[in-house]
């Protein structure tokens, strides 16, 4: 006799196989992502070791770039941490307004950040003129690996904030107070209870900040901070041998995807992340000082973080404009970043669609890799993103080279998460019922996608769309390696412009770009690093 | 004979290691108000879902009508089977209002929608959006868009769990009422036996992947072809009897049996009297007092228990003696 014991309803609303049209759509449009990394690494193993770089060139980058990311990693965590500490488990009061102010730095690109620091130290530098006002000495440039830091930790620890502030939340104060009960004192309550409960998430932000630090190309590059990012495109720019950029990104590639399996095995388990309701903790109480130390803490953080880059920006824009300097008109950039910004959002929606139907309509083991390839293929630094695919246009598909379609699949390749997150949100909150009945009220497949389906994801899918428009904004190393000649966004410019020491023009379009990625900020604010 | 709205032949269907469907058989005649009744996990909502072409069965077919839908390498799509379904959650498309909502499925006759607004009695409400219904209401606009395209067969399932209980049995007697002035063939699904037994034409009884009795409602209750059928129905005791020649004997009389030798008698609280006597080979263990009735469990000579449910008097007291006298009894091989 046979047994059968769980609800099958529930499981074959997901068990059903997928049509193998979906599945062939899916795959066409997952398979050009992984290709060019394939073709990379291929490419830097066939190119061999001996002889492409000097000797301990590997080591040496390796070395900096370990030290860079190493110092970003334990500023931003140490910074991340206390924000969404004060915010979440103190009586500070405010926590919304907070994090949604604390995470205002992410709309400001690091090679914004570098620019900041480059405009105002030094002898002509604002911030300089100010500290020389109150009698002190010029503030030294900050090139190199300090500036290199200070840039990165202000452009990811509202990353370790936000993806912190959940797992604060959900904090069980049922295990504080037992600990209590027994006699455990403060250290030992927080190490056994308080990072025992945060630990997976403060992991999993760390790595992720590595990641970062890792694959930033704009700081490092403009504040001369020898790194792997910056050593290959300083390769592929000054040479007509592509095998050493080819090698340095073959590693790079490894080094990240490395970290990036380190993170899903350290990620938390799903359990944990959706979660049974618990209790609202009592929140540590503090006192009248504290609160003030506090809150000075937070808003001389946001100040520096927001408040100062904005202010240099302006102010040497407006100085160097009434010193007669040319601003050069940056519309035609502005429009050409709006528009492919544009294009990029639409295309990486509608292909993240029937990747997050297939992923939660359906059980297959195909989606859950086309889903798996595309995070992690996303989470690779962009200049390699750039470098791969350049590979291929040169070598195979020379009439792509330098034109948009392959800079689009750049940013699928790099953005199609951005999109996945929120269209898979969206389709699980649609009730696989919906469809059923309208198939049962004679519609097929494609009406019911397109009478039921898609009004009610529509949000999700524009939620996705914005997401990927503000990061194509912003986005730096790909667009500079596989842009048509002469094509020139308002990002490029800006890094263009400040390597080349004109700092008025860079500033003016920085605060174009600053401004048009803080209107649609709160898509940013309300989704955690690994749609951010 | 009536004709068949729905035949399910020998359907197998597995999810991974689990069961679902085994050997499952199933007719429902033309106009016929049938139910699946079974426990939570006994694969009744995978039947249905195979039916309505939702899922796909592994072996067997399922005609509707006498149009074969699922079979070998055979699978007609939900759209082209005529099937009207209403979940449990009514699944109303919160985008739409209504009358979008009845109208939705393709090939509506002209005059339709109107038509059955006005049978569930919603006429007035077209504009209103789902989430401005209430309960009762979304039920009717789900059961009204289910009927719209005229399909030749409605499933139900579990369509009043989500209703809470003061509205249940109102909602109930609607549905039914709207079926039968539809006069179309319904098969509904619930794990609830006083639903069941209520409502239906017939009833299927299902338990672990298969249908194990399919009857009348009354029929179904007082000649149940099994122990579990019968537990699973209602309150039940077994008592152990002994049969020969015709009719199995107990200290609780005698009950005609085609059986031989050693068997159980199912008696049902209902069929129980009991009345006071000091010399009486019972006596009361427990008594739970209802109002309108009150459940006597006593223990005969023998150890065995059996309840009574009797009017509120007399007045039985734990420890009292009592004799019994049991009106009707099935009688099942031990």
């Amino acid at each position: 006799m046979s047994t059968a014991v769980v609800d099958a309803g529930v499981l074959s609303a997901r068990g059903r196989r997928a049509p193998v049209r979906l599945l062939g759509l899916a795959t066409l449009t997952v398979v050009p992502l992984l290709f060019p990394f394939g073709y990379l690494l291929w490419q830097a193993l066939a190119g061999g070791w001996q002889g492409v770089l000097p000797a301990g060139r590997l080591a040496e980058l390796a070395l900096n770039t370990l030290l860079l990311t190493g110092l970003v990693v334990i500023g931003a965590v140490v910074i991340g941490f206390g924000t969404a500490w004060l915010t979440t488990r103190t009586d500070l009061g405010g926590a919304r307004m907070w994090s949604t102010v604390v995470a205002l730095p992410l709309v400001i690109p690091s090679y914004v950040l570098a620019l900041v620091l480059l405009t105002g130290t030094g002898r002509q530098g604002i911030l300089s003129g100010m500290v020389v006002a109150l009698g002190g000495d010029p503030l030294p440039i900050p090139r190199g690996l300090l500036g290199a830091v200070l840039a990165l930790v202000v452009s990811t620890f509202p990353y370790v904030h936000l993806s912190l502030v959940p797992a604060l939340r959900r904090v069980d104060p049922a295990l504080d107070e037992i600990a209590r009960a027994l006699g455990a004192g403060r250290l030992k309550r927080l190490r056994t209870v308080l990072l025992a409960q945060v630990g997976p998430a403060l992991r999993s932000s760390a790595l992720l900040v590595g990641l970062y630090s890792l694959a930033d190309f704009g700081a490092v590059s403009l504040l001369g901070y020898d790194t792997f990012t910056r050593a290959i495109f300083l390769q592929y720019a000054g040479r007509i041998d592509r095998r050493p950029a080819t090698l340095l990104a073959a590693v790079l590639v490894l080094i990240a995807l490395a970290v990036i399996g380190l993170e899903r095995s350290t990620r938390p388990p799903r359990s944990e992340r959706k979660g049974r309701v618990v209790r609202p903790g009592s929140l540590h109480r503090l006192s009248n000082g504290r609160r003030f130390a506090a809150v000075t803490f937070l808003t001389l953080l946001v100040a520096t973080s927001v408040g100062v880059p904005v202010a240099v920006l302006a102010a040497w824009w407006v100085r160097g404009t009434a010193a007669g300097r040319e601003t050069v008109a940056v519309w035609s950039e502005v429009g050409r970043s709006i528009s492919v910004s544009i294009g990029a959002a639409l295309a990486v929606a509608a292909i993240a669609i029937p990747i997050a139907v297939l992923v939660t309509r359906y059980r297959s083991r195909l989606g859950a890799v086309l889903e798996a390839s595309a995070w992690t293929v996303s989470a690779l630094p962009h200049l390699t993103v750039g470098l791969a695919l350049l590979l291929v246009g040169v070598t195979l598909l020379l009439p792509l080279y330098q034109t948009l379609p392959l800079l689009f699949v750049a940013y699928v390749t790099m953005f199609l998460p951005q999109a996945l997150g929120p269209t898979e949100a969206a389709l699980r909150e649609v009730s696989p019922n919906l469809e059923e009945v309208s198939r049962s009220l004679g519609q097929s497949p494609l009406q019911t996608f397109r009478r039921i389906t898609m009004p009610l994801i529509g949000k999700g899918v524009l939620t996705g769309a914005g997401l990927v428009f503000l990061t194509t904004m912003k986005e730096l190393p790909a667009t500079l390696l596989l842009r048509p000649t002469e094509f020139e966004t308002l990002a490029v410019r800006i890094w263009s412009t400040t390597s080349e020491g004109f700092y008025t023009r860079a500033a003016f379009a920085s605060l174009v770009l600053i401004m048009i990625s803080a209107v649609p900020m709160h898509f940013l604010v309300s989704r955690d690093l690994r749609h951010a | 004979m009536p004709d068949t709205a729905i035949t399910c032949i020998g359907i197998g269907k597995r999810f991974g290691p689990t069961i679902a469907l085994d050997d499952f058989h199933l007719d429902v005649d033309e106009g016929d108000f049938h139910t699946i009744l079974g426990p939570s996990g006994c694969g009744k909502t995978t039947a249905l879902r195979i039916i309505a072409g939702f899922d796909q069965p592994e072996s067997g077919t399922v005609r509707v009508g006498s149009q074969l839908v699922a079979g070998p390498s055979l699978m007609v799509p939900s759209e082209r089977r005529r099937v009207g379904m209403v979940f449990q959650d009514f699944a109303l498309f919160p985008h739409l209002d209504v009358e979008a909502n009845v109208s939705y499925a393709r090939n509506i006759r002209p005059g339709q929608v109107a038509r059955l607004l006005e049978l569930v009695g919603l006429s007035g409400l077209e504009r209103r959006m789902p989430h401005q219904l209430s309960g009762g209401q979304q039920q009717r606009v789900a059961l009204a868009r289910a009927l719209a395209p005229e399909p030749r067969v409605v499933l139900l399932d579990e369509p009043f769990s989500n209703l809470d209980a003061a509205l249940r049995s109102h909602v109930r007697d609607e549905v039914k009422e709207i079926l039968l002035e539809a006069g179309t063939t319904a098969l509904f699904v619930t794990h609830d036996q006083e639903e069941a037994l209520s409502l239906s034409d017939r009833v299927s009884v299902m338990a672990e992947g298969r249908i194990v009795q399919t009857d009348r409602p009354a029929d179904l209750y007082r000649q149940p072809e099994s122990p579990w059928v019968a537990s699973f129905l209602g309150e039940a005791d077994f008592v152990r009897a002994h049969a020969e020649g015709g009719t199995a004997l107990s200290s609780l009389g005698s009950f005609p049996t085609s059986l031989q030798g050693a068997c159980q008698l199912m008696i049902r609280p209902e069929n129980v009297l009991l009345f006071a006597d000091a010399e009486g080979p019972g006596h009361v263990i427990s008594r739970q007092f209802f109002g309108h009735d009150q459940l006597v469990s006593i223990a005969l000579a023998g150890g065995e228990r059996l309840r009574a449910r009797l009017g509120p008097a007399p007045d039985f007291q734990a420890g009292e003696r009592v004799s019994v006298k049991v009106d009707e009894a099935v009688v099942f091989p031990l």
